[in-house]
């Protein structure tokens, strides 16, 4: 628990200072991102969310290599912080190049322990490249939010 | 019956020798028709049978052979086009991403796009067109909702893909596994359906092939058990018909050449040659009694003449008999009656002789009696003549003494009338007894003509009576006469006396003069019987006519008795002669 209100306060001084300048984002700027998202979630609601998620622009959803996505529990895209393409689409069977049903897996995490992280293979919207990612997926709401990062 | 073991005894050894004992029982025992008809029977059910087969696998091949070419066939058609067209669509998809990877031209990518959206489109509505034919089966039915329930889900995946592959081809990439996954189950279900139609088929032809086969070896084997069936029924059939007719040919001839010891055989069978047998058997037992009956027929029937004609002599005799007694008897019987009614004739005869002679006596009587009345009426008059006559002698007594001579000469005369009178009452008495002879004899007659006589009987003693009565009478003139006489006697001796005594005339006048009334008094009763007799003669006559007449037609009756009697014996003198007649035609038959 005090690790956690660390995480939390840590978090909060996150949002509250400008990101430090290094290449890639970490886990725990991972998981900042996704706490963001669900302030925003509990403070916008669904709709103005899922729009700052999906939008470029909005910088403290879309951080280096850092971008949020968004799938309520069906598979169903409704955000995607890179790959706008996705939205409206239904991945619940995607698998990646080592045949991972990624999506159920998440789906899976989201309504069992709530939260957790997933590794599978993500083309990285920088480099355009399928990469090793491993992403932070916590249950919000009907959906689950998700933030990923790439390891090089 | 010997000749039917021996004859038995060949049969037998060729029953034995087919071994066939049943089978010949059995083919022995049924009609020349069923027999006749056996052959084709077996022939015609072999016949039916191949057709009745070949007809139902000849449905069955067309009904497999249709399936197959139009239904099955172009089921596998459908299906092997929707698969290839789903192996080319994923195709399609593939090289799409791979394109949109490799930085092909926008232009071919869109077109590209728009060949594999068509191509999706067309799938679906194949896919459609598959799901609602007709002669799927419930499995396929099933199988085709779950297809088509892929195929969207497929679509789906195929069109993200494509869709992502515009602007992200990385992200095409990563989404071609699901892609794959969705095409793979649907074209594995399409490969399923379309192996199951195709073993379908497989299944109908490997059918077909089957029935051709089994047809081809149950025609063959038809065909072979009817011939030879049919063959050996035939032979079967020909055998028990043919063999024993050619028997009972021969035993016919010999029968219609005269042979009756020729054994027949084929007894114990029951169908028509067994009839047959048993109809020539009658046959033969006719001709051999005829036979003998010839033999024994011209004896017998002599003998049997002779019988009857003794029977018939003896029939013919006793019927003679018995029918002479009746004819004699009643011959003697109408005798009898005939000289009954000739003797009543007789009768009749006399009975009518008799009466014509009493009607005639009658008649006599009743001329005799009226003159008897006539005389008794004169003998009145003269005895009132005489009373006149005395009374004037009274009165003239005492002129008397003169005319005494004249009165003695009158007394004279009176005696001498007196006298007359005599012979006249003895006739009168002859007729009175004849008359009551008569009158007897008339009621013996009465009596004898019964109840036609009773009348007449009544009559007779009537006049019995007035005879008797007129006996009577005359008897008591008579008398009175003899008195007159007596008187007259006194009177001529008075008279003398008178002469002398003229005194005492007149005394002895009126004594006179009351003897003379007395006399006419008695005369006059004469008159009267006499005119009573003489009534009841004329009655007595008339009866006798009366009797006459009946007894007339008593004659004529009897002579009809007489000729019925006559003719009688004519008719029973005729019966004689007609049993005589008919007795001689019995005794010639």
């Amino acid at each position: 628990m005090r690790i956690l209100a660390f995480l939390a306060f840590a978090a909060l001084i996150t949002i509250a200072s400008p990101a430090p300048a290094a290449e890639f984002g970490s886990k725990d700027e991972a998981v900042a991102m996704v706490k963001r998202v669900q302030a925003e979630f509990k403070k916008a609601g669904p709709e103005a969310t899922f729009k700052e998620v999906s939008d470029k622009a909005v910088k403290q959803f879309h951080d280096r290599d850092l971008y949020p996505f968004v799938y309520d529990m069906s598979g169903l895209s409704v955000a995607h912080g890179a790959r706008a393409a996705l939205i409206g689409k239904n991945l619940i069977d995607l698998k990646d190049q080592d045949g991972k049903y990624l999506i159920r897996e998440m789906v899976a995490m989201a309504k069992g322990p709530g939260s957790g992280w997933i590794d599978y293979k993500w083309p990285n919207p920088l480099t355009n490249k399928i990469e090793d990612k491993s992403s932070y997926v916590e249950k919000m709401g009907n959906y689950f939010v998700g933030v990923g990062i790439y390891k090089q | 019956m010997e000749g039917l073991a021996v004859s038995r005894a060949p049969v037998a050894t060729l029953k034995a020798f087919w071994g066939l004992r049943s089978v010949f029982g059995i083919l022995n025992n049924l009609s020349i028709q069923i027999k006749a008809s056996a052959a084709s029977a077996v022939l015609l059910i072999c016949l039916l049978g191949l057709g009745a087969n070949a007809y139902m696998t000849s449905t069955k091949s067309a009904e497999g052979l249709r399936v197959l070419s139009r239904e099955i066939e172009g089921k596998q058609q459908a299906v092997s086009k929707v698969s290839d067209a789903i192996v080319t669509t994923h195709m399609k998809i593939f090289r799409y991403v791979s394109w949109a990877s490799n930085s092909v031209s926008p232009k071919l990518l869109n077109t590209l796009y728009g060949q594999i959206t068509s191509d999706l489109s067309e799938l679906s509505v194949r896919i459609d067109e598959l799901s609602r034919r007709p002669d799927l089966s419930a499995e396929e039915k099933a199988s085709l909702q779950d297809i088509t329930a892929k195929w969207k889900k497929c679509i789906s995946r195929a069109k993200d893909t494509i869709d992502v592959g515009q602007t992200d081809a990385a992200m095409a990439t990563m989404m071609l596994g699901q892609t794959d996954d969705a095409f793979k189950a649907v074209y594995s279900d399409i490969q399923k359906m379309s192996l199951k139609t195709i073993s379908a088929a497989n299944a109908i032809r490997n059918s077909l092939y089957a029935d051709a086969e089994r047809t081809k070896k149950v025609i063959i084997l038809g065909t072979v058990l009817g011939f030879v069936v049919s063959a050996f029924v035939t032979f079967m059939v020909g055998a028990s018909i043919v063999r024993p007719i050619k028997s009972i040919t021969a035993v016919m001839q010999q029968l219609s050449a005269g042979r009756t010891d020729v054994e027949i055989g084929h007894r114990d069978r029951r169908d028509e040659i067994g009839q047959m047998v048993q109809a020539i058997d009658v046959f033969r037992a006719n001709m051999i009694e005829i036979h003998s009956m010839e033999q024994a027929s011209h004896q017998a029937e002599q003998h049997r003449v002779a019988e009857r004609r003794a029977a018939m002599d003896e029939l013919a005799g006793e019927f003679e008999k018995s029918v002479q007694q009746i004819a004699e008897e009643l011959t003697a019987a109408v005798t009898a009656m005939h000289s009954n009614a000739q003797a009543m004739s007789l009768i009749a005869a006399q009975t009518r002789d008799k009466s014509q002679s009493t009607a005639g006596i009658v008649i006599d009587t009743q001329t005799n009696v009226a003159s008897v009345a006539d005389a008794a009426e004169e003998l009145a008059k003269s005895t009132e003549e005489l009373s006149a006559q005395t009374h004037s002698a009274r009165e003239l007594t005492t002129k008397t003494v003169v005319e005494s001579a004249n009165a003695s000469a009158n007394v004279q005369q009176l005696f001498d009338a007196v006298s007359q009178i005599v012979p006249i009452t003895g006739l009168i008495q002859a007729i009175a007894r004849q008359t009551n002879l008569l009158a007897l004899n008339a009621t013996i007659e009465a009596a004898r003509a019964g109840n036609a006589g009773k009348g007449f009987a009544v009559v007779a003693a009537e006049v019995k009576s007035l005879a008797q009565q007129t006996a009577k009478a005359t008897e008591e003139i008579n008398q009175k006469i003899t008195a007159v006489n007596a008187s007259c006697g006194a009177v001529v001796g008075i008279m003398e006396q008178i002469i002398s005594t003229i005194g005492r005339l007149g005394e002895g006048t009126m004594e006179m003069a009351t003897a003379v009334g007395q006399q006419a008094a008695a005369t006059q009763e004469i008159s009267k019987n006499a005119q009573q007799a003489a009534d009841g003669s004329r009655i007595v006559a008339n009866n006798i006519v009366e009797l006459d007449n009946k007894t007339r037609e008593n004659d004529d009756a009897s002579g009809q008795t007489l000729a019925g009697a006559k003719r009688l014996l004519d008719h029973a003198a005729n019966l004689q002669t007609q049993i005589d007649k008919f007795l001689r035609h019995v005794r010639a038959a």
